[in-house]
């Protein structure tokens, strides 16, 4: 008894104390070029940054040297550069980010003790100390844009440099960075100079406020990153890793490069492993690392196998993935909520790791082929995702069930469980709010949605919903193609939505598709396509009055008995604002089908098909295929003209049985 | 009462009791059998119209019930008036049910008690039991209501408690665990309170002919430290709620992946879902007669002595 219990007491203190932190390993030296080639972008925006990790008190102190390009050919650039402060959105609740939020974001409450903030503590051009002649454009009292003043206009071609040091303070992890406990998930950390956009000759500062349904938009360029952590820690970051040294006091540096990338983030946990994989790529295979806590294996393991097929199907579909690594973080579940879900150049956050996400629930799976499926869509074409969210959400979303339908099969691309299926995009729609009822187009600035469920319906849902049904109108394989020469033409450039579709439109032969696109993408609503009504009657000769005087005759059903033949009409009718050419099939008794063509682009809300044949009309399905998927209620497309209660039988036995069950356990 | 009928009981000898009961009484059985069959029958009739009105014309309902999960999201979202009054029905039938029951338990009892021979006899106690103890089974219903409050709240307390590791769960036992201890609590409380409910009921039907001052209230009360200090009580309930649970999870685990359609399947089904029900049904009715039995050991309630002024 005594040696149990003396045993027991050594358990206890051993489980009570997590003993010192263990040190890593360090880092081995990535081989690879930070990209393949030449370089792919303009590379106007360059930054070489110092940073420290205090992993104690969740702060950085870190310096950063900007080198900033004013194209050739651009206009000048006087008054002011400004530099986005993303990391002062959660410094109060006065900023913008936290008043359009109100402190809540994908379900997660920012703490109402862990802030996040950063401090410039100095801002030199040459040796001009700016520091204390910045000024905050705003809104109110929102500090997550800075102005730095400019002495000197700087004219297109020239080169300034920008010295800067900042002290910064992590929030508890939410809106994509922070910490949670050991774990930290660095994002937005650093001042990022804003982009010049608009015509040649005539650019102007895209640089807005941290708004709450909004994300990035910066210049490519190449980082130079060198990070000093705990050597107890283990670190993830975009680029390759080109350094490693310890530091002989429990720290290390660690040196980053990453090229034609246009941002930097990080993740450092003492307690990640890493599991990796090779994911075949044209010019060059691609090493995918999975970051992970020991009890996520299993799903490390399906995030692994999600990542590779994602970095090979992007790859084939538009343009190989040009960086020699991927890094994939699956934050720990406490965590996820916060930081999981996340892009970035070469390294993204996945999460939706959670004991109901059996195998065959492709939840997880999902996350991380959308995650890095914008590796392509901002990663490379860097859309401002501010201005035009959906050109990088939605079309990646788009892309997305691609991806999905060939590694699992259309059928049970997001769900194939225990006898239950569900495909990604049709799944989506289903969960969403019908289009007729989200009050903003697609094409709304983030700022400008009613609210966060608007703007992830319209930008997600409604965006892949459009270009799902945009595929049917011209062609799987000549829209497919065409998204293929979209993305060579504007990889590592800005496209705007007008360069998405004139790109399109180039491609698909010069064809007008501004009647789909106008109304799909900048007005709100969708199809409502339904069969209002159809019917079928035995053909005879006309019944009634014939005639006058005395040549008048009653013709009675004797007199004209039905026919062999049926008189049958249809009625299609779309109360939507997107018009979408559909056909529609007619099935009959004797196992026949017709298939009608509507084309209602410029003919009405409703389509009449009269017609007569020799076996009664069975069936009437709008969109056979079930591929307008812009259509708010995919039920009443369908109609069979003889009810069958066989379904709503099966179910209400189902339901007496549960009932039953009910009964039994409440009566009695 | 015997020296012998006032011995202690063991689980055992309850269940045997219970089941010798059971199959002496089949005509009862299946008669309140066939009681609760045909309103779970009724509801499902009506929930199959309610469906069939909104959708036998529509093939995409076809698709949802043979497992298409987002056929059956898009009806939902395409009649959700249809699904809610299905739903109600349901939760109507199960209510009547309710309401039923404290007239046919207080026959089951009655004739677990009374033990009456021939079907005629038997018809008449069940009938006469039911009707003479409803109104005191309504009141009983009533107090006990505060009881199924406090389930209430430890189960709020429980879930609340468990909410946050559940969320974070990543395996099944992580999930299933903290779900199991967060309801433990209520399952403790409610299987107690239900059980005290069962034997307050009992007791009212044992002692009615000789102690018609009996209430509710003193029943319940009386029922409620009887269950806390004979833990047979509680064991032999909690072994048929047992019973219950895993017959039914053995047949939603072996249902999986057992589309049984056409006209051949529904009636394999109706019959196995029948079958199912009727096994329940028999371990609740063998349940109900062994509670009698150890009623039966129960002393009874003290007389109030009533003074006469001479």
């Amino acid at each position: 008894m005594r040696a149990l219990l003396a045993t027991a007491v050594v358990i206890a203190a051993c489980g009570g104390s997590d003993g010192p932190p263990r040190t890593r390993p360090l880092p081995s030296i990535d081989k690879q070029p930070a990209v393949r080639g030449a370089p792919r972008s303009p590379r106007l925006a360059n930054y070489r940054l110092h940073a420290k990790l205090d992993t104690a008190n969740h702060k950085i102190v870190a310096t950063e040297t900007l080198t900033w390009t004013n194209p050739t050919g651009a206009s000048r650039v006087e008054g002011y550069l400004p530099f986005h402060l993303y990391m002062n959105a959660f410094k109060n609740e006065s900023s913008v980010f936290m008043q359009e939020s109100g402190g809540e974001m994908r379900g997660v409450r920012a703490s109402g003790t862990g802030w996040g903030w950063i401090d410039l503590t100095s801002v030199k051009i040459g040796d001009a100390e700016l520091v204390h002649k910045l000024t905050f454009p705003g809104p109110g009292t929102d500090q997550t844009v800075v102005d730095v003043p400019l002495d000197q206009p700087i004219e297109p071609g020239q080169t300034i440099t920008v010295e800067l040091a900042f002290d910064e303070q992590l929030p508890e992890v939410f809106a994509r960075t922070g910490y949670k406990g050991t774990f930290h998930m660095i994002g937005q950390w650093f001042p990022k100079i804003g982009v010049r956009t608009g015509e040649p000759g005539a650019e102007t500062w895209a640089c807005d406020p941290f708004h709450a349904w909004s994300e990035f938009f910066a210049d490519f360029g190449v980082y130079d990153v060198e990070l000093v952590v705990p050597d107890s820690f283990v670190v993830a970051a975009t680029g390759v890793l080109v350094g490693a040294k310890d530091n002989g006091d429990h720290t290390r540096t660690l040196g980053y490069h990453a090229e034609d990338v246009h941002d930097f983030a990080w993740m450092a946990d003492p307690e990640m492993e890493v599991m990796t994989g090779t994911a075949k790529v044209e010019g060059g295979d691609v090493e995918v690392r999975v970051y992970y806590r020991p009890e996520q294996e299993a799903f490390a393991r399906r995030h692994l196998y999600a990542g590779i097929a994602a970095i090979e199907q992007f790859s084939a579909m538009y343009l190989p993935y040009p960086w020699p690594i991927m890094s994939i973080i699956d934050p720990p579940p406490d965590a996820a909520g916060g930081a999981g879900g996340m892009e970035y150049p070469t390294l993204v956050t996945t999460a939706a790791d959670h004991a109901i996400a059996r195998p065959g629930i492709h939840v997880p799976e999902y996350v991380t082929i959308h995650e890095v499926g914008h590796n392509w869509f901002q990663g490379m074409l860097a859309s401002n995702e501010g201005r035009e969210a959906w050109l990088d959400e939605g079309v990646n979303e788009y892309a997305d069930a691609i991806v999905l339908a060939k590694l699992y099969g259309e059928r049970g691309s997001l769900i194939d469980w225990m006898g239950w299926t569900a495909e990604d995009t049709h799944a989506l729609r289903a969960a969403a709010a019908p289009m007729g009822e989200v009050p903003s187009p697609i094409g709304t600035v983030s700022w400008g949605f009613v609210d966060a469920d608007a703007y992830g319906e319209a930008t997600y849902l409604k965006t892949q919903a459009a270009l799902r049904t945009l595929e049917m109108i011209v062609g799987r394989d000549p829209f497919r193609a065409a998204m293929r020469q979209y993305v060579h033409d504007f990889a590592f450039k800005h496209p705007t939505g007008r360069d998405f579709f004139a790109s399109l439109q180039a491609s698909l032969g010069g064809q007008d598709l501004s009647w789909f696109v106008q109304p799909a993408f900048y007005g709100i609503g969708g199809s409502q396509l339904s069969v209002r009504s159809a019917e079928c009657t035995p053909k005879h000769d006309p019944r009634g009055v014939i005639g006058d005087g005395k040549q008048r005759k009653i013709i009675t059903p004797e007199l004209a008995p039905d026919g062999e033949a049926w008189a049958c009409s249809v009625i299609i009718s779309d109360t939507g604002t997107v018009p979408v050419p559909v056909d529609i099939e007619l099935r009959f008794a004797d196992g026949t089908s017709q298939t009608e063509r509507w084309d209602h682009r410029d003919n009405g809300h409703w389509f009449p098909i009269r017609f007569e044949r020799s076996s009664p009309l069975t069936e009437v399905e709008i969109d056979p295929k079930d591929e307008v998927l812009i259509d708010d209620d995919p039920v009443d497309n369908h109609l069979r003209l003889e009810p069958d209660p066989s379904a709503s039988t099966r179910a209400g036995a189902r339901a007496a049985f549960w009932t039953e069950t009910a009964m039994q356990v409440f009566g009695l | 009462m015997s020296a012998a009928r006032r011995e202690r009981i063991g689980v055992g000898a309850m269940i045997r009791a219970g089941g010798r009961t059971a199959s002496h009484y089949t005509g009862t059985v299946l008669g309140v059998f066939v009681v609760q069959a045909l309103l779970a029958g009724a509801a499902g009739f009506g929930i199959a119209q309610v469906l069939g009105s909104e959708f036998a014309k529509r093939p995409r309902f076809d698709e949802a019930v043979s497992g298409d999960l987002t056929a059956l999201v898009e009806c939902i979202k395409h009649a959700p008036a249809a699904f809610k009054a299905s739903f109600w029905i349901g939760v109507a039938a199960v209510l009547l049910w309710v309401v039923a029951s404290w007239f046919l338990v207080g026959g089951v009892y009655a004739v677990a008690h009374e033990r009456p021979e021939g079907k005629r006899e038997t018809a008449r106690c069940f009938g006469a039991g039911g009707a003479s103890t409803f109104l005191v089974y309504v009141r009983l219903a009533v107090l006990a209501s505060v009881l199924h409050l406090v389930v209430m709240v430890a189960l709020v307390l429980g879930l609340g408690a468990a909410a946050e590791r559940m969320t974070h769960a990543l395996t099944l036992p992580g999930l299933l665990i903290p779900l199991l201890v967060g309801l433990l609590p209520a399952i403790v409380i409610g299987v107690y309170v239900w059980t005290a409910i069962d034997y307050a009921r009992a007791e009212l039907t044992v002692r009615r002919p000789t102690h018609d001052e009996l209430g509710a209230f003193r029943a319940l009360v009386r029922a409620l430290v009887f269950v806390a200090r004979r833990p047979v009580a509680l064991g032999h309930a909690a072994l048929g709620w047992l019973v219950f649970v895993v017959v039914t999870l053995g047949y939603v685990w072996a249902a999986q992946g057992h589309a049984m359609l056409g006209t051949g399947g529904a009636i394999a089904l109706l019959v196995i879902r029948l079958g199912l029900s009727l096994v329940r049904f028999g371990v609740k009715f063998t349940v109900l007669a062994g509670q009698i039995e150890l009623t039966e050991t129960r002393p009874p309630p003290a007389r109030r002595v009533v003074e006469q002024e001479s």
